[in-house]
Formats: C-alpha cells, structure tokens, sequence
C-alpha cells in the first residue's frame, strides 16, 4: 500500500493531499515537493522528442524509506505516490493501475 | 442517435437563446450579438471534458499530435464525426473543416440564415479554446461559414 | 583525560590519510648531495618536481646514508600457532607507501677516465654494500647511476668504459642492467625521464614480487583461525598491485579482501573493527570502480556495503558510532562520486553526490539524537585507570583501546568496557553536530542545483536552516527561511509555508527583529496560513504588543536561555527613540490585500484625477490602521495623497475579519503632468502610531501570487450585490493625464479645390468662446506624415519666402467672444490631397490647469489649372516630326483649360533655346488677357527654326504662362515643350507663287534650289504639267548648283481650269553612280518636296458682268487685285 498520495495542478500547487500518517503530513509534503523536480525534467525531455509517451513517468526519487512514483495527465495535473521502500511486494504494475484509479476518479 | 445526444443540441440551443435574449435586456444599442458569454461557456466545458477525453490517450507528442486528437477522438465524442479536413501552415495556425457541423445541419441550408451562424459556433469555438488551453496550448479561435452545414474553425496558436 | 582524546576520536572516523593517497612507487634516492652541490640538486629537483601525469607514477625519496629501515620479521614457517590479532596493521600501508622503496637509486660522480678510478670504484661499492646492509632481508632492487661530465660514446666503440663498468658491476655485486650513466650536461631532462622509466619498470617488477610473496602464505592459512589473515592478505595484495598501477588486479583482490570479511562472524568485540575495514574496502573498491570506468558498479558496491552494515548498530550505547560511521560512507562516496564527475563522469538529475551527501546530513542528524540520547547524563571522563590509555598508537585499525588485540572468544572485562563507553560518551558529546550537519548540506544543496532540482534544494535549505535554529544561530536560520519562503508562495504549498513562517517568526523574536517580526506575523494572519486559530491569536497578540512597544510573548517550546538573551535583545530595540519601518507588501501573501484602479485611462488636465483603493483584511481579528495614502508617480515626481478619511464617510480604517473596504483618492493633476502617463506606485497603509512604532505597508495594488486558478473562470464566479467583490476588481494601475480640451472656435475659410501653382488661401478664423481671457495662442500647422516631399509650400505672406513646417503662427491674446483671422497660404506643385494639420493651443488666462488643445485637419485638393498640348507644322501648316536644319516651322501651344475656376491667362512668352531660335524679332503673346472656362483652350503660334543638326529629340524652349484665378493671385507656370530630332540635307527648295491666279491669265512661278552644302549639287529636274495648265520652262534639265549657292527656275503657268488645281509636280533625281558631291539620298529628295511645296494653287475664273464674290472672300486685299 501507499503510505501517501497526492494531487498536483498544472500550476505545481497542491490540490490534494493525503497520507495514511497524519503526523508525518509535513514531510511527506516536502518530500513530493521535491520529487516535482524531476517531473519537470522528465516531461522536459518528452517535450524535446525523447520518445516517452505512457503517462505513468516510474519511479521519481528512490530515497532509504520511500520510494516516490510519478504520473502525469495530458493536462499536466501531476498524480504522486510515495510508498515505503521497505515494501518490496509493490510492482510497477500494481503502482501504475494505482494512478489508473487515481485518474478516473479525478477525470 | 441516442436521447442525450438530442439532449445535448436542445440544450445548446436553449443556452444560445438564454445568452442572446439576456443581452438584448442588457442593451441594445450593438448591432452584432454579445457571444462572449457563450464562448465562455465553451471554454470552461472544453477545459473541463478534455480531462476526461485524454485520460486514455498517451502523452501527445506535439502541437500537430495534439491537434489531430482534436479532430479525432474529441471532435467525435462531442459531434459523433470527426473533422473532414485539417490544414496547418506548420506555424502555429490550423484550419479544421466540418462539411456537415452538427449544430448547423438542422438549420435550413443557404444564405437565408446564415447571418445567424456565429451563435451555433461560438460555443464551440470555445470549447476548442478551452480544451487545447488545458493540454497547455493557448490559442484564438474563429470559425468561418459561408455554406451551410459546413464550417471551418481557425485556430491560431499563441506562442510566448 | 588527555587532551588529544577529542582529536582522536574525530579522526578516528575519517580515512586514514595513508589510506586515500594515490599509491605510487617509491623509489629511494641516495648519494645527491642536494645542499652543496648543485649539479646534485639539479637532479633532484628534476627527479622530484614538476610531477605530470605524462611522467611515471613514481614517488621519489631522498634517502641519507644512514638510513635506517623497518625491520624484516623473522619468516615464519608455519602459521599453525599463529592467532592474528586485529585485520589491518596500522602501520602496514605507511610502511610500504613511504619506508620501504622497491628501489634505491646510488648515484656517483664517476667519469669512465676518471684518474682515482680504482679509489672511487671502492667507495662506490661500499656505498651499495652499507645500503644492502641495511636492507637486510628486503628485496628492494638497487641501481647504481654515474654521474659524468663526458657526453657518452655510442656502445662497443668505447672500450675502456665498458670495461671499467664490468669491473664496477662486478666490485658493488650488481647485475650490469643495474648500472646507469647520467651525463649531466645536456638534455638533463631527457636522461631522466628515461631513467626514471626504467625505475619504474623496476619498481614494478618488486611489487609483483611482493604481492606473489604475499600469496605465498595462503597455502599455511587454515579457514578457522585464520580469516582476518585472509582479509588482510587480499588487501595486502590489492594495495601492493596499486602500487604497481596495476587496478584491474588490484579491483580484484580488494573484491576477494571485501568478500573474506563478511565471512566473518560479527560480535560485539570486533564489529567496530570489521566496519571500520570493510569502510576502507568499500573506498577502495568503488574508487578503482570509478577509475575503471564502472559508475554503475560503484553505485551498486556502494548501496550494497551501505545496506549490509545500516542495521548493524552494534553497541547500543554507542550507536552514535554507528551513525558517524554511515554518514562518512555516504559523505566519502558523494566525495568519490563528485571527483569523478569532475574528471568528466557524466551524472543525472537522480544520482548524482548530492543523493549521497543529503544521505550523510540525515545520519548526522541521527547520530546527534543519538547522541542527546545517549550522552546525556555523561558529565564527566571515567576515572583512572583510563579506558583509552593507547589510543594514539594502536596496533590494528578499529580497534578498542581498552582491549587491543583481543580477539572474539575473550570475556571482556565489564567494568572496564563500562568506562570505555562512557569515555565515548564523553568525547562524543564534544563533538560539533551541527558543523558537520550544515557542512553537509551545503554539499547536497549545491549538488541539487547544479543537477536541475530548485525544489529539493530548496527542501535541503530549509533543513539547513533548521539545523542552524538547533545550533542557536537564529540569525542565520532566519536569513534561509525567509530566502526560501517565495517559492513555496508562488506554488501555494501552503502548510510548507505556514511550517518555514513559524519557524522563522521564533527566529525574529529570538534575534528581535522587528521587520521580520512584524512581516511574518502579517502573513501569518493571513487565509492561506493553516494554523490553528489559537496560535493566530497569539501572532495576533504579539504584533499589538509590538506596535505598542511591548516585548512580545515568547512562543512556546522556545529554550528558555535564548528567551531571556532575546528579551534583553528587544529591549533594547525599544530603548530607541521612535521606531519606523517599510514593509515591501508585494513580496509576501498578507493578510491585507489590496488593489487599486484609476476609474478613467485618460483624465484632462483640468478634471479630477479619481482613484479607488480596495482595502481586504483576512486577517482573523480586528485591524486598525492609522493612515493610507497612495503614492503616484509620473516621469518626473512622485507625490503621496493621503485619504482623507472623514470627507468620504469612511469613518475609520479598522477593518473587521474578510471585510473589504472602499476608499477614493480624488486630486487635480499638476500641470506638468500633462500629456505623462501617472502610475500608481504604491498603496501605503500604516500601522501603529507615528513617533512611536510605526510599519508603512507599501504595497503596488496588484496582487503578488493570484491564488485563483485560471483567470478566465473568474468571469463565472458568483457576484453578491451587497458587499465588493475583491477578487473581480481588475486593477488598473496607470492613467494618462491629457490636455484640457480646447473651447474655441476656429473656422477655415477658403475654396476648394486649390490649384497646382497658385497660392492658395485659407483665412484661419479664431474665436474666443471660453470662460475667461485666453493668452498664448498659438496655431501649429503641419502636414501629415508622408506627405512631406517638398512639393508643397506655405507662407503667410506671398510676397515673402515661403516657411518652413511645422509652422507656428502665434496670434494675440483674446477676449471672451473677440476673435481674429489669418491668411495662411499653401502652394502645390503636384496634383493631389494635401492633408493639413491645425493644432490650436493656447493658456486660460488666470487658470492653472495649463494649456488646451484642439486638433483640425483640413483636406486640400490639388488640381492642375489646364494642360499645354503643343503641336508642330511646317510652314504649309501640316504635321511635322522632324526638324530639319534651316527649314522654318511652327510651333503652337494649346491652352487647355480644365480648372473649375475661370482662368485669366495674364501673359504667355516661349522662351526659345539653342539650336532652335525665332524667326520674328519681337513676339508679342497672342493669348493675353484671354479668359478660359473649363474646357475652354486658348493656341497661339510661333515660328522658328534650328541651326545644326541632332540625332536626339530637342528642347524647342520653355513656355511661360502667368495667369491667375480671377480675383485671385497672379501664378507662373512654366513648361518645358519638347521637339523633334534635326536632320540636315545639302538640298533646300522654295516656290515662289501668287497667292491665287486667274483663269486664262499666265502667271510666274520660280522655283530656287539652295546648295547648303560645300561641294557641287547636280541634280536632274523634270517638270510635268498637268491637264490644268499650260506651262513655259525647262520641262527637264540637269542642273549644277555651286556650293553655298542657289538656281532659280521659271515658269510661266497658264491656268485652263477654274478652282483648286493641282501645280504641274516638279520632280528632283539625284543622278545615279554619281559619287561626287554631298550624300543625298532620293527618298530624302522626295521628302523635301512632299513638304516644301504646295501641291495646288486656287484659280480665280474670269469675272463676267459685275461679279460678285461669295461672302466669304469679302478681303480688300482681293478687291484690289481684281
């Protein structure tokens, strides 16, 4: 499971935000923060031809405790999932039918 | 064609109706009809629908990419067609043509009511507008009859 | 305690320094006598500087005579009893990287012929023999190099050097490749070079030995009490192929090195050992990874040694050791990674030394918990015995001071382990934290930013800052967070936002930073803050108290000791007579919000500049301002208003929570500021009372971070009637102060359309109708732009040149209702609009509002008064296109009227120019005084001819035509008639004949043929009579005309005919084959007649009875004749 799943405009601003501790909210924020990072650069290099097509971007940062997937919607709304890195029964598949979900019920 | 489709146009319509009666209240010096309001609409409806209409589709590779999605998928689950033509300078400017444009076809063919066009493109023209705006490309959008039911919309590509 | 401890204890986390430097081959070097003699000290430093990369991976020593090296252990046969005590000797690797060279050079001053050569060859060899004495039982090589003054010959031709070095080789026990020649004159550099080359090839050839000696012992380890050997063996060999620049097989026994260590079992006694070598494996390998070009193997080495050890914490009260020693793998990884970017390993944005380092900060954080956790109660060092007694020359790394050499199955003593971990604890809590923490981060931060991350080096920053609030350096802290806070603002992370913004308002009451104080808490109070409203209200509270000069409330969870420093620190603050800050409002999401918009884009010089000031409080509580006032700039000056409060019935500027208020700013523009853009340049709202504590907001009515999504939506956004809408208000931020609008009354008087030439008028008309007595008024004339091409001139006077544009007329001041003409002429040389532009400018008398302005344009029509068509004829009047030289011809201008006004044509005179001249001496116009209506035309005539001849068209002369509108001006128009090309032939003729004859009555004719040329003509005549006539005269002859000179030919003509009769032809042929005389062509010949002369001749009948003649020949010219 994921420990925190968050929802980013296409201005980078946080339009929603939840994760399974509430008292780790703060960093959890940060840390998803920082991972826009490398969704930008990402979609960076799509834009300048790199033949990336799939929403779904993998995994972003893979830090000791977390591993932080991304997934970006044609309209550049950002989908974020953190999972812990100890949880190594998570496959990219199952993480990726998790921003499916995610996507749906925002669309 | 199913009931919500008829839905969809008599509601069209009635928007169109709603806007211009409510303009003539407003004044009534201005000869050409206030369709701003309409256009509006479209936008924030394209910007809305689009959301839904790429969920499924892969990252766009270009603006040419994304324009023929409009003339495909989207155009089809809005007008259940798809655009007969497109045409691009390759610099920023498209012309998509609808020989048979959905919210023309049921008007009477000729010139007799074709000063009335604008009203029955001007939602549209925004839809397109708003929809392209929210996939990151901002643009203006004319739509151009001179032959009923055909229309040709003019999308000029806004680059910073 | 001794005091070196702290020291000690720090290095014992680090790399050893024998450990991290490059190994290179020791070369000892001995006999250069580098002090006294400077051929010997030219050597050296040639040996020993100027080390690049091209030159051999050598290490040079300068060795003395008596040097002394370490001692060879005894060999050991059999390992069976031997139980290592630790893995790594501390000394091992000094040993080898400085003490023991793989070769000593011997160099002698020794010249093949030297005279003592049987003295000196005995010195040399004793030289060998005390080295290899004191090398006893090492297998280092030694080499003997002669220094010699003699350049040497090429081998075999020299038989006495070789010779003499067979007997020198024999004497000092060397092999003959053991013997070198320097010759120190030349090519110095060369020479050594090439020597040291085959030091290295040498040196080489030891370690290999060595690291084959090494592997000897393998064969007597056994696996049970022998595994540290196994490691230390591996490492032994790894190094010593280091050594020998072999990495391939040096990355290779450091694998097996690393490998063998694991095997062992890890207990309490030996983890700190086995970590603190499987961290010096781990270095070597991932830097021999990164030199062999294996990034990706380095990394994945790295994660794996990071991954087996992390949970390895062995001690419980020591895991601050185990922290340290995590954060130096990953610092000293990030330090490896970083060095091979630099020598052009390519890194990307997810792995790159910054990971490694912000990996390190965060086990630093965790070894300074651990620490406070640990070290706590640790007040004092344990009491002798000391623990750590030793711990500056411990035999094997990693190992306890306390039990050195112990091995695993020892029972250690408790009360001794007891003391040496409370000796740890002790030195730990000396340790800087926060340095090592902060040092870091700032690696990771410029990491990210190099490698595109703004957002998480902004995370990192902030961590940073945080670490300096631990480490009590607010001030610094405060300076980060508040650099951070923008961005954060612009993405609207607002709970990140409101975290930094706490944080960093305990770091301004903590320094008393009353700026800072007062600008965080206003964004605090802010809507977007998502505190809860208790602590609003505390913000709140304090940033009255502080207005109020009042030492705030200390936040909670503050240190008690910083408070009271930070109290004192306000205090004084307060101490200062008054205090006045600015706070720049544009840069920080408030609770106050404003905007502000001019209610006109245009406002003229004399009406009320009106301006509103919308005023939104988000604040949760009460607000009370004490001023507002807005600045405006224009390009000159600035100038403030203040709202008057009372006059626009805004009682008060205390604002309740989301209340939004409206204030007018109304003010008459300055008279400079005419024509100027004003800007609104800020909103300013003070807070506190002047003289006291007061905080001007500046803010520039737009928004900083629109907090709304897209702005097109906002058009849909719910409009209630009662209260303003802040959110749709659009700020309109300048405005443009024009002219007042002029009240005159100016008229143009004049009558279209103007002709081309004339002077055309237009009476200007200039009447008072304001409110008062207007002075400086002036009219401004201009043409439009594009127009300009010079063609068309105006005056005032047309007696006088005509003036330049733009023209300025001033004209006298006037009275209400008085008013005053002027004549402005325009003249147009080309057909066409003329587009006139009148700018009336003047000042109200006894008014500041500056000067009105009104613009006109008046467009003029040119068109061309007529048209001058010209023809030409010869003198029979018919059409001509060609002049011929001496031959007379009429030129006739036609007038053609075509303006719609009549024309009086005053004068007309044709001015002719050379070769074309007049015949008649004086000419007289024969159009003067003509008036000509539209369509109308006026000819006249004027005979001329040429002088020479011109294959070009020419100018027949300019045609001058004064004329003039009736009423109007006189006006000149001139124009240039063009003509024909002149032919000139030798031949001319002329008729003499009656101007009419009469039937039956003969009358003469002559004919006379002029020679213009200079040579003789001769021509045939024939004359051919007609049914007409009767004539008398040569019907043919041939004739000769003398040059210059002329023929006449008579003829008596008797007319048998009445009417107009056709003359009897008379016909020229220039003689065939006659090649004298002047070129004369037949064709031109025939010409000449067809022109010269008349075809027919009118014949009178005879009158019977009285005759009366037809009315229209009522000439008395004719009666006489009759």
């Amino acid at each position: 499971m994921a420990v925190c799943a968050a929802i980013v405009g296409k201005d980078n601003s946080p339009k929603y935000f939840a994760c399974t501790n509430p008292d780790e909210e703060l960093n959890f924020q940060y840390k998803v923060l920082s991972s826009l990072d490398v969704v930008e650069e990402k979609l960076n290099a799509a834009n300048k031809g790199s033949d990336m097509r799939e929403l779904y971007l993998g995994i972003l940062y893979s830090l000791e405790t977390h591993k932080i997937y991304g997934y970006v919607t044609n309209t550049k709304i950002k989908f974020i999932i953190v999972a812990e890195s100890t949880n190594t029964a998570l496959r990219d598949n199952e993480i990726r039918s998790m921003f499916r979900k995610l996507h749906s019920l925002r669309a | 064609m199913s009931m919500s489709d008829d839905l969809f146009e008599f509601l069209h319509s009635e928007v169109i109706n709603y806007s211009i009666q409510r303009n003539e209240i407003k004044k009534k010096e201005s000869k050409d009809d206030d369709l701003s309001n309409i256009e509006f609409i479209g936008f924030s409806t394209g910007f809305k629908v689009i959301e839904r209409l790429t969920k499924e589709m892969p990252r766009f590779k270009d603006e040419l990419d994304t324009m023929k999605f409009i003339c495909t998928d989207f155009w089809s689950a809005i007008y259940k067609k798809q655009i007969d033509n497109l045409r691009t300078n390759h610099q920023g400017v498209y012309v998509l043509q609808d020989n048979a444009f959905r919210f023309l076809i049921k008007i009477s063919n000729g010139k007799q009511y074709l000063e009335y066009a604008p009203r029955y493109v001007a939602f549209t023209c925004g839809v397109i507008r708003g929809g392209l705006a929210n996939l990151g490309i901002n643009c203006l959008v004319t739509a151009e009859v001179q032959n009923m039911p055909s229309c040709k919309f003019h999308i000029q590509v806004q680059r910073m | 305690m001794q005091p070196n401890y702290v020291a000690l204890y720090n290095e014992q986390f680090e790399l050893p320094p024998e450990l991290c430097a490059k190994p290179l081959a020791l070369v000892g070097v001995s006999g250069l006598d580098t002090v006294n003699n400077a051929i010997h000290k030219t050597i050296w430093e040639n040996l020993s500087s100027n080390r690049r990369v091209e030159r051999s991976p050598v290490l040079f020593k300068l060795i003395s005579n008596a040097q002394e090296f370490p001692v060879v252990k005894p060999k050991r046969n059999s390992y069976e009893w031997y139980i290592p005590k630790g893995i790594l000797k501390k000394n091992w690797l000094r040993k080898h990287l400085s003490d023991i060279p793989s070769v000593i050079v011997i160099f002698y001053d020794l010249d093949w012929n030297d005279l003592q050569w049987n003295e000196k060859i005995i010195e040399c060899a004793s030289r060998v023999q005390s080295l290899r004495a004191a090398l006893e039982g090492r297998n280092t090589r030694l080499v003997v190099v002669l220094l010699q003054n003699t350049p040497p010959l090429p081998a075999g031709e020299d038989s006495l050097s070789s010779e003499r070095a067979i007997a020198l080789c024999a004497s000092c026990e060397i092999s003959a490749k053991s013997l070198f020649v320097l010759p120190h004159g030349d090519h110095l550099q060369g020479y050594i070079v090439r020597l040291e080359s085959a030091f290295y090839d040498l040196a080489q050839n030891y370690y290999h030995m060595e690291a084959k000696h090494v592997e000897n012992h393998k064969e007597y380890l056994n696996k049970n009490t022998h595994q540290y050997l196994f490691v230390r063996h591996q490492f032994k060999m790894g190094f010593l192929n280091e050594l020998k620049q072999d990495i391939h097989t040096a990355h290779k026994h450091y694998t097996y090195a690393y490998n063998k260590l694991l095997e062992i079992r890890i207990v309490d006694t030996n983890a700190m050992e086995i970590q603190t070598v499987a961290g010096f494996i781990n270095y070597k390998l991932c830097k021999l990874m990164f030199t062999l070009n294996l990034p990706r193997d380095a990394i994945s080495q790295f994660k794996a040694h990071a991954e087996r050890f992390k949970s390895r914490i062995g001690f419980k009260e020591l895991a601050f050791e185990h922290y340290a020693w995590l954060c130096k793998q990953y610092s000293i990884f990030g330090d490896i990674f970083d060095e091979a970017v630099r020598l052009g390993l390519p890194a990307v944005q997810t792995q790159h030394p910054g990971v490694y380092y912000q990996q390190a900060a965060q086990y630093a954080i965790q070894r300074k918990k651990s620490c406070l956790e640990l070290c706590n109660n640790v007040t004092a060092y344990p009491t002798a015995p000391d623990p750590l007694e030793g711990l500056d020359h411990l035999e094997f790394y990693g190992q306890r001071p306390w039990r050195p050499g112990k091995l695993n199955m020892d029972n250690p003593d408790p009360q001794l382990e007891k003391k040496g971990i409370q000796a740890l604890q002790f030195l730990e809590k000396q340790v800087a934290h926060s340095n090592v923490i902060i040092s870091l981060y700032g690696l990771a931060v410029s990491q990210y930013k190099t490698y595109k991350c703004p957002r998480t080096r902004r995370y990192l920053v902030v961590q940073m800052a945080e670490e300096y609030f631990e480490f009590r350096d607010y001030g610094k802290a405060l300076t980060l967070f508040t650099h951070m806070i923008w961005d954060y603002r612009l993405e609207c992370w607002w709970s990140i936002l409101s975290h930094i913004l706490q944080k960093a308002l305990q770091c301004a009451f903590l320094t008393a930073t009353v700026q800072d104080y007062v600008t965080i808490s206003l964004e605090l109070l802010g809507k977007s803050i998502t505190t809860t409203t208790e602590y609003k209200a505390q913000v709140y509270e304090n940033l009255i108290r502080v207005l109020k000069k009042q030492i705030p409330n200390p936040v909670l969870n503050l240190p008690s000791y910083d408070v009271h420093t930070s109290l004192n620190l306000w205090k004084k603050v307060f101490e200062s007579e008054s205090i006045h800050l600015t706070v720049d409002m544009n840069s920080v999401v408030s609770c106050i919000e404003t905007k502000a918009r001019f209610l006109k884009d245009k406002y003229e010089a004399d009406q009320n500049v009106v301006l509103e000031v919308f005023i939104r409080s988000t604040c949760p509580f009460l607000l009370r301002f004490t001023r507002l006032s807005v600045t405006i700039n224009t390009s000159e000056y600035s100038s403030e208003f203040a709202v008057n409060e009372t006059k626009f019935n805004n009682p008060n500027l205390t604002f309740e929570s989301n209340e939004v208020k409206k204030f007018i700013v109304e003010f008459l523009p300055d008279s400079e500021t005419t024509g100027k853009d004003m800007q609104i340049n800020s909103i300013n709202l003070y807070l506190g009372i002047p003289k006291e504590c007061c905080v001007e907001l500046s803010f520039n009515g737009n928004l900083a971070v629109s907090t709304g999504g897209i702005q097109e939506f906002s058009r849909f956004r719910r409009k209630s009637a009662s209260h303003v809408d802040f959110e749709s208000i659009l700020p309109q931020s300048s405005a443009l102060v024009v002219p007042r609008k002029s009240k005159l009354n100016v008229n143009y008087d004049h009558k279209q359309p103007a002709l081309v030439g004339e002077w055309f008028n237009i009476i200007i008309t200039v009447s008072n109708e304001d409110i008062a007595p207007i002075s400086s008024v002036n009219v401004l004339v201009n043409l439009s732009e594009g127009e300009m091409d010079g063609s068309t001139e105006f005056c005032l006077n047309t007696a006088a040149k005509s003036e330049l544009l733009p023209l300025n007329i001033g004209l006298p001041d006037l009275k209400v209702g008085e008013s005053k003409s002027i004549n402005l002429y325009i003249r147009g040389h080309k057909a066409g609009q003329r587009t006139v532009v009148f700018k009336v400018s003047y000042v109200l008398e006894s008014d500041r509002s500056g000067t009105s302005i009104s613009e006109d344009t008046l467009h003029v029509p040119f068109v061309k008064p007529f048209e001058i068509n010209t023809k030409f004829s010869n003198t029979l009047f018919e059409d001509i296109s060609k002049f011929y030289v001496d031959e007379e011809f009429v030129v006739t201008p036609i007038i053609n009227c075509v303006s719609p006004w009549p024309i009086v044509i005053e004068n007309t005179s044709l001015d002719f120019m050379p070769p074309v001249e007049s015949i008649d001496e004086s000419v007289h116009s024969q159009v003067k005084g003509l008036i000509l209506n539209d369509k109308e035309s006026g000819a006249e005539v004027f005979l001329a001819k040429v002088k020479r001849n011109c294959e070009s068209p020419v100018n027949v002369g300019q045609y001058t035509i004064k004329w003039k509108r009736e009423n109007g001006l006189s006006a000149t128009s001139q124009l240039m008639i063009p003509g024909f090309e002149i032919e000139w032939i030798p031949l001319d003729i002329k008729l003499d004949l009656p101007a009419f004859g009469l039937l039956h009555t003969p009358l003469l004719v002559t004919y006379t043929l002029y020679n213009r040329s200079h040579q003789l003509l001769q021509l045939e005549v024939t004359v051919e009579g007609g049914d007409a006539f009767m004539f008398a005269g040569y019907k043919q002859i041939p004739i000769s005309i003398l040059p210059e000179s002329f023929k006449t030919l008579d003829y008596n003509l008797y007319p048998v005919v009445a009417g107009n009769i056709v003359l009897p032809k008379i016909m020229i042929t220039v003689p065939e084959n006659n090649t004298e005389g002047p070129s004369l062509r037949q064709n031109q010949v025939n010409a000449l007649l067809d022109r010269a002369l008349p075809t027919h001749l009118f014949i009178m009948p005879q009158v019977k009875g009285s005759p009366e003649f037809p009315k229209a020949i009522q000439d008395e010219n004719l009666l006489k004749v009759v």
